[in-house]
This record gives C-alpha cells, structure tokens and sequence, in this order.
C-alpha cells in the first residue's frame, strides 16, 4: 500500500473483531515506530506490547478514551532518565513527546498497511497503568495504540480545509500559492 | 436467584466501573470541556451493559444503548446533533422513569 492511501485510509478504530493480532504483524508494526524522527537521535522511548486479554481489560478500566476491546496495544513511553541525559528540560518535556507521536503515526499507518485498524488514545490514567505494567519511575506512559481488526470502520471526519490552515511562505497568505 | 458466581461477577463488572468513574474524574481535570458530557454518556451506556451482563437488560435499554452508540461521537463531528440527542435522551428517560415506577 502506498503511504499517501494509508494516510488517507487510516481511521480511528473504536470496535473490534476478535480476531488476534499476530506475533509477526506486531513486530513488524514496533519495528515502524524505531524508524520514527528523533529529535537529536536521542530515541528516549520504550514500548510495551500487550495482547494478554486481562491486562488489556485492566487498562482499560483506567483508560476513558480506549473502546471496545482490542485484541492488541502498545504503551509507547518516554524513557525520561535517557531524554534528561541526552536531551535536557527540551528533550524531556517537548522532544520525547514529539518523538512518540511521530512513532504512534508510523505504528498506525503499518497497522492500516497490514489491513489492521488503530486509535491512538490519550486519555488514560498513566499513574494507573504504570502500576499495572510494572514500569520504573523513569519510565512514563505517553500513548496506547489499539491494534485489531475494524469490526466497524467509520466514515471519514471532516477535515479543515488546506486553505484555511496553509498560508504560503508567510503569515496572512492563507488560501492558494495562486491567489495571493 | 443470584448465585455466588452472579455475585463475584458483578463485583468484577461494577470495580471496573469504578476504576472508568474515578479514571475519568481525574482526566477531566485537564481535558476539553466538551468530554465531561461524553464521558457521562458513555458511563451510561457502560452501565447497560454491566446490567445487560447481570441479566437486568431489557428492550428499553438495548435501544437506548443503540442510539447512545450511534449518536455519542458526534460529539467529535456535531457538537450541536450531540447535545440534542442529549437532551432528546433525557426526555425519553424522564417518560420511561414515569412508565416503569409512578
């Protein structure tokens, strides 16, 4: 699948089959998120892949934003010792999340690539589900992705329209190149 | 008549709720104002399925589920459609609450 139809294809997957996820396609789709940008290359994440179907209902009971019950996530988390080491009050606080997100995109899009569907989720409590996973102090939760097979792909959201949001080589151009 | 199994089940069901209840509590501290009421819906239709898995289910609430599962994520697309069905939801309750126990 080429990027630009994975882009456009990828939807956030709130209900899932319950169809597992493979070992292999699980690799492949973490093997995505090391090849993501790193601010100074100082790559401060850690990923924790979970498809024990307790430990999955158990973060969710502490998760708002995650639906359904996918048959896979992953915890991406900033490793805040090696991004305070390597990358200082920057990279703790603005690099590592940068980084992350940039993994999840990378995740989500093989995922859609493999036929898979993903959400990233946000609104979990990391307190909570450092706990469950057993992480170090240093270690702290940023995103999960469900990983699984749609049981329901919903239609595309409205998007902001490009001239609305791109203005072109400055400020207060917004609309297209040719307009201006 | 509830069994012990009923009864440990339940308790899983209605922990995990509380887990969802006090996790959200703590989110909605930071989170846009909008998924206070979101989440509040979808406690809801939580707490159908936990009285669903309990055997308390019946048509009225399989049909409230629907329409709560087919109207909630407006609230990402149609904040407008979403605080109608809201308050569209809150009328049939008050008739159903009206039909079931006065």
């Amino acid at each position: 699948m080429e990027v630009q139809e994975a882009i456009r294809r990828r939807r956030s997957i709130r209900r899932y089959t319950e169809e597992r996820v493979t070992h292999e396609q699980l690799q492949t789709i973490l093997e995505s998120a090391i090849w993501a940008p790193s601010g100074g290359n100082i790559q401060a994440w850690l990923f924790v892949a979970v498809t024990d179907e307790r430990m999955i209902r158990d973060i969710k009971a502490f998760a708002p934003g995650m639906f359904g019950l996918p048959p896979a996530l992953v915890v991406a988390c900033a490793d805040l010792e090696r991004a305070r080491a390597r990358g200082g009050r920057l990279g703790a606080e603005v690099l590592t999340i940068c980084d992350l997100s940039m993994a999840c995109q990378n995740m989500m899009l093989v995922a859609c690539s493999l036929g898979l569907g993903s959400c990233v989720v946000r609104s979990f409590n990391q307190t909570a589900v450092s706990r469950l996973l057993g992480l170090p102090a240093s270690i702290r939760p940023e995103l999960l992705v469900t990983l699984g097979t749609p049981a329901r792909i919903p239609p595309a959201p409205p998007r902001r329209p490009l001239e609305e949001v791109v203005h072109w080589e400055r400020f207060g151009s917004a609309g297209s190149r040719e307009g201006r | 008549m509830e069994t012990a199994l009923d009864a440990k089940k339940a308790r899983e069901l209605l922990f995990r709720y509380l887990c969802y209840l006090v996790s959200s509590a703590a989110g909605l501290v930071d989170e846009p104002a909008l998924y206070g009421p979101f989440r509040l819906v979808d406690a809801a239709e939580r707490v159908i399925d936990i009285m669903g898995e309990l055997g308390l289910g019946d048509s009225f609430l399989t049909e409230l589920r629907e329409c709560i599962v087919r109207h909630k994520e407006k609230v990402m697309t149609d904040e407008q459609g979403f605080v109608a069905f809201l308050d569209q939801t809150v009328r049939t309750l008050a008739d159903e609450l009206t039909r079931r126990f006065d």
